[in-house]
Formats: structure tokens, sequence, C-alpha cells
């Protein structure tokens, strides 16, 4: 069977290389995981709040689509099957660390910060203040883009409580970070 | 379906994304399912041993079981000396089958309501 090179892969398509993945290429999966390990970490750092947990959940995540790629039915798919999986993987992580999730509770709830370290670093914190529900729910919202109804499907949650998640999540966000919109706000005017 | 999103804080969010460079992690990701596989050769060596062990040591019993269970299950229902069409109608299988398919999809409907 044809195997492409790590020379190779680098200048291949994405799809080509999920195809070739999804037959054992194992410099192909590699190739995918270069690719996409930013975006990965990036989103369970949102999640997590913590660049080495971050790193392992994303690890997890790459396990868990290396056992499955065999699955996938299009190619074309990937991205929104490799979501889907980090998804699964921190939910059940959560699930793990907190059985009650699903229980939010955002009454005792205050921001307690000001921009001190970077934005990544605020909007981490600012994120962890929030219960794990109305985190996971805004982050796949403003991070990931996903419409309600998606996020309901791939979190198990009502959309109603999605959207009341994601509006009251939303709503403490712009309150702990309110320094930075001013801050951009600012840099709008004098442009 | 329209979703409403703070610009502002989106902004914020596609901000904080950094390109984190590689630094060993896809190196890391190829080592884990490495081991991942270690374990499941392991862990498949282990059932095939367990289960040849089982085969080993109940196998002439298990013969003896089925043998049993097939003399059983063919028998007739009715003792019919024409008609051997149908046979596999007139036989305990027949209605074990049918049981067998009523539970089936009692078990399906239970688990899709």
């Amino acid at each position: 069977m044809f195997s492409a090179n790590r020379h190779d892969t680098k200048v291949l398509a994405e799809q080509l290389l999920v195809t070739m993945a999804s037959c054992g290429d194992r410099d192909a999966f590699a190739e995918l995981v270069r690719r996409r390990q930013s975006w990965a970490r990036n989103l369970m750092r949102r999640f997590s709040g913590n660049s080495a947990l971050a790193d392992d959940l994303a690890q997890q995540m790459f396990l868990q689509a290396y056992r499955n790629i065999g699955s996938i039915r299009s190619a074309t798919a990937f991205g929104g099957w490799l979501k889907r999986i980090a998804v699964t993987t921190w939910l059940q992580h959560t699930r793990r660390q907190d059985p009650l999730w699903n229980a939010s509770d955002m009454d005792d709830w205050t921001p307690s910060h000001t921009p001190q370290g970077g934005l990544a670093l605020d909007l981490d914190k600012a994120l962890n203040a929030l219960p794990a529900p109305v985190r996971t729910c805004v982050i796949l919202s403003y991070h990931e883009n996903m419409p309600h109804a998606e996020i309901a499907e791939a979190t198990g949650l009502p959309v109603g409580t999605v959207k009341s998640h994601i509006r009251r999540g939303s709503e403490q966000l712009r309150t702990a970070l309110a320094a930075y919109r001013s801050e951009d706000q600012r840099n709008h005017t004098h442009a | 379906m329209h979703d409403e999103r703070d610009p502002d804080l989106q902004a914020l969010f596609a901000a904080a994304d950094e390109d984190l460079p590689e630094d060993g992690f896809v190196r890391n990701v190829l080592a884990r399912i490495e081991a991942d596989q270690r374990m499941r050769v392991r862990w498949m060596l282990l059932v095939g041993v367990l289960m040849a062990t089982l085969l080993w040591v109940f196998g002439p019993a298990l013969q003896q079981t089925v043998s049993l269970l097939t003399d059983a299950l063919t028998a007739p229902l009715v003792v019919m000396e024409v008609m051997p069409v149908v046979a596999p109608l007139n036989s305990v299988a027949a209605p074990v089958g049918v049981g067998f398919l009523m539970i089936w999809r009692l078990y399906r409907r239970a688990r899709h309501s």
C-alpha cells in the first residue's frame, strides 16, 4: 500500500491525509495532528484553563480520533468529526471530575480580577469562574461558532438551557473582561 | 436558526487564540498511540489464552451440551408420518424462535420509547 513519508505529507490536502490515515497510514495521521494541534490545545485551554491538562486532553482526543478514524464516512467531515470528539473528551473529563456537572449555580459567582496576565490568561480565568456547563456552552458558541441546537446535541442539554447558559455566561464574561472591551473601544475611537 | 453572539466577546475569543508551537506534542501523541496498541495486543493475547484454556477444559462438556440442544430443538411437536415439508415448523425450534423474536421486538420497543 502507498505510504507517504513525513516530507511528502506536508504538502498533501487534508482530505487525502484523512483517507490515508483511515487506511492505517500513521505518517498521514501525524501530519493531521500537526495541523490541528494548535486548534485542539487552544480549545482545551479554554475549557480547562490549565495548559498541562489541556495538552493531556488534546492528546486523549487525538488518541480517540486514531482509534476511530476508520469509521469516518467522508473525509470532508473530518473537522466536524474531530470537534465532536473534542467535546466528548472534555465532557467525559468533566463528568469524571464532577458527577453533578449539570447542576449549575452562578449565584455565588463574582468577577474578581482585573486584566493582569494577558488576554488569554484573563479569558481563561474568567471562564474558569463559570460553572462547567455554562463554560462549555459559552466556549462552544464563541470559540467554535456552534449554533445552539448543535451545542444542545453535543452536550445533551436542552436548547433552552443552552441559550440561558450562553446568555448568563456572556453577561459574566462581559463584566469580567470589561477592561479589554473598553481598551478595544478606545483603540477604535483613536483609529 | 440565527444564534446571537456578542461581537466584542467573539473578537476577544479570537484574539486569545495563540499559534502554539508543536514542541514534541505530535511525538507524545504518537507515543500514546503506540502504547495503546501494545496494550491492545496484550489484551488480545490474554483473551486468546483464556479462551483456549476454557475450551480445553470445558470443550467436551460444551460439545455434549450443543448436541443435546440440537436434538431437543429438532424434536417434532406433533408426530406425523407424512408431510415432511412442514418439519421445520413442526419442531421445538419454531416456537422457541418465535418467542425469541417477540422478546427481541418488545425489548427494542421498550428501548426506543
